[in-house]
């Protein structure tokens, strides 16, 4: 579904590999600037001038269209200050533009109604998203990802700006999500509770290089937590 | 409720046409008949036509420039397209034809406005990812550049030359005509068009770069389209009125407002109708209220148009982008 090879973003990413096959939920760790957004951005298909390679269901990125691209991967980014405007039924119809393209009513609709059952915010259907509060709007971004309908879906930081009650009840819902084994998640957190929670497996990222893979539980462990954090010049986890 | 805007539209767009038929006309009645029908047909008609074009190629570019920069004082003079009319204009008026008639002023502030967009453009696009921010400072840079040109010019010029270029820059709709009427005509349909096909679009745009991306938005090539269209109507459209302001800032967010949704396909034809519209009343109201006096319809639009923006802001706490 997802395979990795030789991957280089400027001075960003240096040499990653991995794949990942349907269902899995795929966690990626690093510390701060190890390059674990950028490699969302590449895969969403936002950066486009790396080198190496990235085959999304067999085929090579680099050769899609961005509306192909769309039509694999959908991307949930960090909540910013962004204002948008939209309701949240108009938002989710513009996850369908990799379809539609600027026809406004061509390719299939899915059925909106349950995708926003399944994030458990029917009642927020004709909301403004702007009036949302942190918790809410991640369930629709979540929502506005899924409404894409693609095999691959990329989350970054969600649970950074939840409380820990929203972030655990955020968490079981991708939990239930991961169960239905429709998609591939690859999960960017610095949450070690919640990846050992969702995650098959890990990928550790450090200074834009992959360090290594491991097993979720390893994440509790303390060793585990320094070789993945530190920065190797002495500092302390 | 679509229908009833689109009606409201329509009765008003009808009734701005039937302006000139009784403003100043009734005035004037000493005249005879065939004057009066000169006046009627060939003076008054190409105004309002050429002001409701205009208004609402203004308002369009506005609305799609806010869109596409993220940025509520967009305008679509943000990229300089003023100023580059502006100095073709002056150019025309103080090097070109010292002292002579404007007759050729449109063509030469056509050429200065292509010349700015130009400029912009090859200065914003050269590099991969095209921000938004790059592109507004390229504007204010080249805006910055003709002004001083601008000046300079008005220093060196005769007394006569300057007041010429005073009132260019005052901007107004008097010198209108069938070329006027066919150019400006052909900017607001094909803006209508465009913009109603790449509504889509400028939705996504709303979201930033990077999710309007990940929804398989090319986002550098619809930057580059769409800037091309929105400078090439404006262009053609300023070449007549000259710099009239706050028609394409101001009427997209009273749009907004009415209409109460951010959704393109809903916004577009709406602003460009409402944008001339207040062109054209404005533009009637500037030949009206002091006759046989003409207030130059680029002080009327703000005039009229910032007192009646401030009362509705003070209606809605926020001012949605």
């Amino acid at each position: 579904m997802l395979s990795i090879q030789q991957l280089r973003y400027r001075n960003i990413l240096n040499s990653v590999d991995f794949s990942a096959k349907s269902g899995e939920f795929i966690g990626i760790v690093g510390p701060n600037g190890s390059g674990k957004t950028t490699l969302l951005r590449l895969v969403a298909g936002i950066l486009r001038d790396f080198s190496g390679k990235i085959g999304l269901d067999g085929q090579n990125l680099a050769e899609l269209s961005s509306r192909q691209v769309a039509r694999l991967v959908s991307y949930v980014p960090q909540i910013v200050e962004t204002v948008i405007p939209f309701t949240v039924i108009e938002l989710l119809r513009l996850s369908r533009f990799p379809y539609r393209g600027m026809a406004p009513k061509r390719g299939p609709v899915p059925d909106f109604e349950a995708i926003l059952c399944q994030m458990g915010i029917s009642h927020l259907k004709t909301r403004q998203v702007a009036t949302l509060s942190g918790g809410e709007l991640q369930r629709v971004l979540v929502a506005a990802a899924l409404a894409q309908d693609t095999p691959i879906v990329l989350l970054d930081e969600p649970t950074s700006h939840l409380d820990p009650f929203r972030a655990e009840a955020f968490v079981a819902t991708l939990a239930s999500l991961k169960k239905e084994g429709r998609h591939l998640f690859l999960m960017v957190s610095h949450n070690t509770a919640e990846m050992a929670r969702l995650c098959d497996r890990i990928v550790a990222l450090k200074g834009g290089k992959k360090i290594g893979e491991f097993d979720p539980a390893s994440l509790l462990e303390p060793e585990f937590r320094f070789l993945i954090y530190s920065n190797g010049d002495g500092d302390q986890p | 409720m679509k229908f009833r805007y689109f009606v409201g539209i329509s009765v008003l767009t009808a009734l701005t046409l039937l302006l000139p038929f009784f403003f100043p006309i009734p005035l004037i009645g000493h005249l005879s008949e065939a004057v009066n029908r000169h006046i009627l047909w060939d003076i008054r008609l190409p105004v309002v036509l050429t002001a409701l074009f205009a208004g609402g190629v203004l308002a369009g570019g506005g609305l799609s420039f806010q869109a596409l920069f993220r940025n509520p004082l967009a305008t679509p003079y943000t990229l300089g397209i003023s100023s580059g009319a502006a100095f073709g204009a002056v150019v025309f008026i103080v090097f070109v034809h010292p002292g002579g008639s404007g007759a050729a002023v449109p063509v030469f502030a056509f050429a200065g406005a292509l010349c700015s967009a130009l400029l912009v453009m090859s200065f914003a696009f050269r590099r991969r990812m095209v921000q938004a921010e790059t592109i507004l400072l390229a504007g204010v840079a080249v805006n910055f550049l003709f002004a001083s040109v601008i000046m300079f010019s008005q220093y060196v010029a005769a007394q006569y030359e300057v007041f010429q270029i005073t009132r260019w820059l005052l901007g107004g709709i008097g010198n209108a005509g069938t070329l006027s009427v066919v150019l400006t005509g052909a900017a607001f349909a094909g803006l209508l068009a465009a913009l109603l096909w790449l509504s889509p679009g400028l939705d996504l745009s709303i979201l930033g770069d990077d999710m309007a991306a990940s929804r398989g938005l090319d986002v550098r090539r619809f930057k580059l389209i769409l800037i091309t269209l929105v400078s090439a109507a404006v262009a053609a459209t300023i070449a007549f009125t000259g710099p009239i302001g706050f028609v394409g800032i101001v009427v997209p967010h009273m749009v907004r407002l009415k209409l109460g949704t951010a959704v393109h396909r809903r916004l577009v034809p709406m602003t460009m109708a409402a944008g001339g519209l207040m062109l054209a009343v404005c533009d009637t109201i500037g030949r009206t209220v002091l006759f046989p006096v003409t207030i130059p319809t680029g002080v009327i639009t703000a005039l009229i148009g910032a007192p009646f923006f401030l009362w509705l802001l003070s209606r809605r706490s926020t001012l949605q982008r």
